[in-house]
């Protein structure tokens, strides 16, 4: 029978780590969805579970985990045809330990230590709506010049911004984000810089940089990079969102240089997911009627079956090998 | 395999004071790599351990110096494929690299783009990219820069004796002088701007921190304000100029010098895109072998060992400097 096997999960405040615990405990224990890995048996300790899943079917917001409030949790499951794949532990760590212990004040406790020294795999969350930019002032001055040109003189603007509209599309969104910023500066006269206000992308770098040295030594470590509130994701004409592989290298193109120059230490796979399958204020009649529970569940990815949000676990420990 | 980053710098918080016969205490944190720009004595170290070539820029206040090195980091955000035919594969300096962007970036309200200067307080500060190029054929490299403010260069220009305190010079596998450009171009400026120019390089050649041996890249940066200006014709007759007159005065006393337009990071209607002409110099400062390997004749000079940098190089090079006996 396998032992104990530990996911390390990371992931900024917010990042939708709690949920996916919670979305992953009901598939597994309801056998709701077929193929899915299954719980064997409930955990002798399934308080905190239970209260992430209870907010989960009831769709309420997952109560945030704050430092004071980590905990690990355990899942002993087994794969579809009763063959135990063991006790799976996933500790429950909030955002605030990875986005100001780890980034910003640079420490980590030597409990954490430990699990980053026993990890079996690693769980990178990214929400993708809280992603915040790199833009520069360049590029808001360009799309300020694309919205009002005529109030440009602007010998080489044609060239200058971007063919793709596509991008330029994109970049508009963001525009709006960066209009908060220029608001709060000001409000406040100007921003100073702090740490906080590093990209997200960045921070998982930094954040991914520090395990190297414990992990290099039994690479290469799966890291499965799950990309959260997936349904925020438009759908094409085609009726599909775009490859969630293709999302991280447009949006997060430098995590993406960093993961491919670093293939040899973690073996990526992408996942778009979103474990409570649509906004739970707008969308939460509709999120209702799905029957049962888990098909409201978005999962995307290489060999993901619908709703079975247990398959980055099941790539992550490696469970799709033969033994 | 290269070293792991960040690994030097992890250490247990020291413990607090306790009384006698109080149980030991445990650490409450372990520390993490600071992420900020190292100091000689870990740059030293990482050079030591990952055989990476250092970069130094030089040039006057304002040349633009820091705007490079913010732009180098910046380069790598925007695009997967990364940028000058490489991807990024991180960097001991993070922090450092951010906050010298931060007012470029929109995040800080600012309504024009500017580099936080570097003060002369701040001393010399070492900033760290690793890169891999985008095929994946070779293994990661990484890459030094030193940054130190302009007005080192200046009190240099006035002072021999602080010349001579500026051994990082000799240890540097690249001289990187940044020359103002726009400045070059204005007739108001052109006169001071050349003679700056000039005369460090001079200062440097009489104090023999620049040799034979050494390889030097004069940068006109700016250069998407030239551009502008002149338009392309005549800024290409203007840089051809100054191919020739950099040429005929330092191509003899130098192993190799080239002169480089850059643009770091163009103003935002300007068609030049962020970093131009820096993808070609990243490749030559990663591919070609470094100085201490290729120049065992070269003269160096003996300098008072009492600056940060003295030590830096000291560390580094100990073979190049005669040491005083006890």
């Amino acid at each position: 029978m396998a032992s104990l096997r530990k996911l390390l999960v990371i992931g900024l405040p917010e990042a939708g780590k709690s949920t996916f615990i919670a979305a992953l405990y009901h598939v597994a224990e309801s056998g709701e969805v077929k193929g899915s890995l299954k719980l064997k048996r409930i955990s002798s300790d399934a308080k905190h579970l239970n209260a992430l899943r209870r907010e989960w079917l009831k769709f309420e917001h997952a109560t945030r985990t704050i430092p004071d409030a980590e905990q690990s949790v355990s899942m002993l499951l087994e794969e579809p045809d009763a063959h135990s794949i063991g006790e799976i532990v996933f500790p429950d760590l909030s955002g605030e330990t990875f986005n100001e212990d780890q980034w910003r004040d640079r420490h980590w406790s030597p409990e954490y230590e430990a699990l980053v020294n026993e990890a079996d795999s690693i769980l990178l969350f990214v929400h993708i709506g809280m992603v915040r930019e790199p833009y520069t002032i360049a590029d808001i001055q360009k799309i300020a010049q694309a919205a009002l040109p005529e109030e440009t003189d602007v010998q080489y603007r044609s060239e200058s911004i971007s063919a793709d509209s596509k991008e330029a599309k994109a970049k508009t969104e963001a525009a709006s984000t960066i209009e908060g910023w220029a608001k709060e500066s000001q409000e406040t006269d100007s921003i100073h810089w702090s740490a906080d206000l590093v990209c997200t992308q960045v921070k998982l770098v930094g954040l991914l940089q520090f395990l190297v040295p414990y992990v290099e030594k039994r690479a290469p470590i799966r890291v499965g990079v799950l990309l959260s509130a997936w349904d925020l994701e438009k759908v094409t004409e085609k009726g599909v969102r775009v490859d969630p592989y293709v999302w991280l290298s447009k949006r997060l193109p430098y995590l993406h240089q960093f993961l491919r120059a670093h293939e040899a230490i973690f073996s990526t796979q992408v996942y778009g997911v979103s474990a409570q399958g649509g906004d739970l204020e707008k969308d939460q009649d509709k999120l209702a009627e799905c029957e049962p529970a888990s098909e409201r569940i978005i999962i995307q990815g290489a060999q993901c079956a619908a709703h079975d949000i247990t398959e980055p676990v099941r790539w992550a420990l490696g469970l799709r090998e033969p033994a | 395999m290269n070293p792991p980053l960040e690994e030097a710098g992890a250490s247990a918080v020291p413990e607090p004071p306790r009384a006698i016969g109080d149980p030991p205490v445990k650490p409450v944190f372990i520390n993490l790599p600071s992420g900020k720009p190292l100091t000689s004595k870990e740059a030293s170290s990482l050079i030591r351990a990952t055989g990476s070539p250092l970069v130094l820029l030089a040039g006057e206040v304002g040349s633009g110096k820091t705007t490079l090195l913010a732009s180098l980091h910046d380069a790598f955000q925007f695009e997967a494929r990364g940028f000058g035919g490489y991807i990024a594969a991180g960097s001991s300096t993070l922090l450092g690299f951010e906050e010298r962007c931060f007012d470029s970036r929109a995040a800080s309200g600012a309504g024009e783009p500017h580099t936080i200067r570097t003060n002369f307080d701040d001393g010399h500060l070492f900033y760290h990219l690793r890169l891999r190029d985008h095929e994946l054929k070779q293994p990661a490299k990484d890459i030094v820069f030193a940054d130190m403010s302009g007005e080192f260069y200046e009190r240099a220009l006035d002072s021999a004796d602080e010349m001579r305190e500026l051994t990082i010079i000799t240890r540097a596998d690249h001289f990187v002088l940044l020359v103002d450009a726009s400045k070059l171009q204005a007739n108001k400026n052109r006169a001071h701007t050349r003679a700056t120019a000039l005369m460090l390089m001079r200062r440097c050649f009489e104090e023999k921190m620049l040799n034979k041996g050494s390889k030097v890249d004069i940068l006109l940066t700016k250069w998407d304000l030239v551009l502008a200006r002149l338009g392309e014709e005549d800024a290409g007759t203007f840089l051809a100029g100054y191919l020739r007159f950099f040429q005929d005065e330092y191509a003899q006393k130098v192993r190799r010098v080239t002169v480089i337009p850059v643009a770091a990071r163009p103003y935002s209607e300007s068609r030049l895109p962020l970093g131009y002409g820096l993808g070609a110099l990243l490749h030559k400062w990663l591919q070609e072998p470094r100085a201490l390997f290729e120049q065992a004749d070269r003269q160096m000079p003996v300098p008072a060992l009492t600056s940060s940098f003295d030590r830096f190089a000291l560390v580094e090079a100990p073979q190049l400097y005669e040491v005083p006996n006890g």
